[in-house]
């Protein structure tokens, strides 16, 4: 069944065609949001989330864009905000220590191991998956979308929406800062 | 090699440490789970209500309602102002005065022209 086939299917509620759907895309969906999110079961709550909004807003999707862009582009959105709310929820939790309402301690996520990375690899991938951790939104999802999904400057560019010169701004930017970031921690480290 | 080459090693190695990374694989059953969710929720009070009130026909129906208010709030009021304009008007001709603030003025420029 070609694509267009099966939006025009799901658009009339075919159930059929949403499973489709989820079946043909669900690990793009879920490698991209892992990689943002960097934990596994939050990760998958976000791919559940993506899915259900490709299910109710299909109608609004014109088909202007691959629907794989606008997969990703829903997966990027949804990690993104996902992360927001993990941010504010912890700060809270922090305020909330601080005057002794909450008297449980605020934990830090333990390292992100990727089950995709080689065993050899691990060890230095949880060290750069906690500096992209520490990379602002648009860089966080260029080098994710880039590195991760092997996605080209113009297929990420779709996505974001952006021009291929901000990609290649964007990345540059990104692993100028990872750079940055795996010094300080080698350092910190001792060599 | 010295230390800060040892360092940029390490930083290299890194950030090559993805380069070979296969993808991720979702659970299996996620397609029953998001199933699951979509029956959950179409059963919520809030879908519902959503789902009824976004109807064509609702929307409609609400702007005619609305329409209607102004309309019946509005009209009554016009028809009162031209009733109190009417017996101005009716007052002004009894006394054979001008009605006006116009009519009033421009007699009274008239009459000061010698």
């Amino acid at each position: 069944m070609s694509e267009t086939e099966l939006i025009a299917r799901l658009k009339d509620g075919d159930q059929a065609a949403f499973r489709s759907i989820v079946e043909a895309w669900q690990d793009m969906v879920y490698n991209t949001v892992l990689g943002v999110v960097q934990q596994p079961e939050e990760a998958e709550d976000v791919t559940q989330e993506v899915f259900i909004q490709v299910f109710e807003s299909i109608a609004q999707f014109k088909g202007d864009a691959k629907l794989s862009t606008w997969l990703y582009r829903i997966a990027v959105t949804k990690s993104l905000d996902h992360l927001r709310k993990k941010k504010r929820k912890k700060r809270f939790a922090f305020l909330q220590s601080l005057f002794g309402v909450n008297e449980e301690e605020v934990r830090q996520d333990p390292d992100f191991q990727h089950p995709g990375v080689a065993l050899e690899n691990k060890e230095k991938a949880a060290v750069l998956f906690r500096a992209i951790d520490k990379l602002p939104d648009n860089q966080k999802a260029a080098f994710t979308l880039h590195k991760l999904e092997g996605l080209s400057y113009q297929e990420v560019a779709e996505v974001l929406d952006t021009t291929v010169s901000s990609v290649e701004s964007l990345m540059h930017r990104a692993k100028g800062n990872l750079r940055k970031l795996l010094e300080d921690y080698y350092q910190k480290r001792g060599g | 090699m010295n230390d800060k080459d040892v360092l940029q090693k390490r930083v290299e190695e890194a950030l090559a440490s993805l380069d070979t990374v296969q993808r991720a694989q979702a659970n299996p059953f996620l397609y029953t789970r998001i199933a699951a969710k979509l029956e959950q929720e179409e059963h919520s009070a809030w879908f519902i209500a959503a789902r009824w009130l976004t109807r064509p026909w609702v929307t409609v129906a609400a702007v005619l309602v609305v329409l209607f208010m102004n309309a019946a709030v509005l009209l009554p009021q016009s028809e009162a102002d031209v009733a109190v304009q009417d017996d101005t008007q009716q007052l002004a001709t009894e006394y054979t005065m001008a009605s006006t603030a116009d009519e009033t003025l421009y007699s009274l420029t008239n009459e000061e022209q010698p």
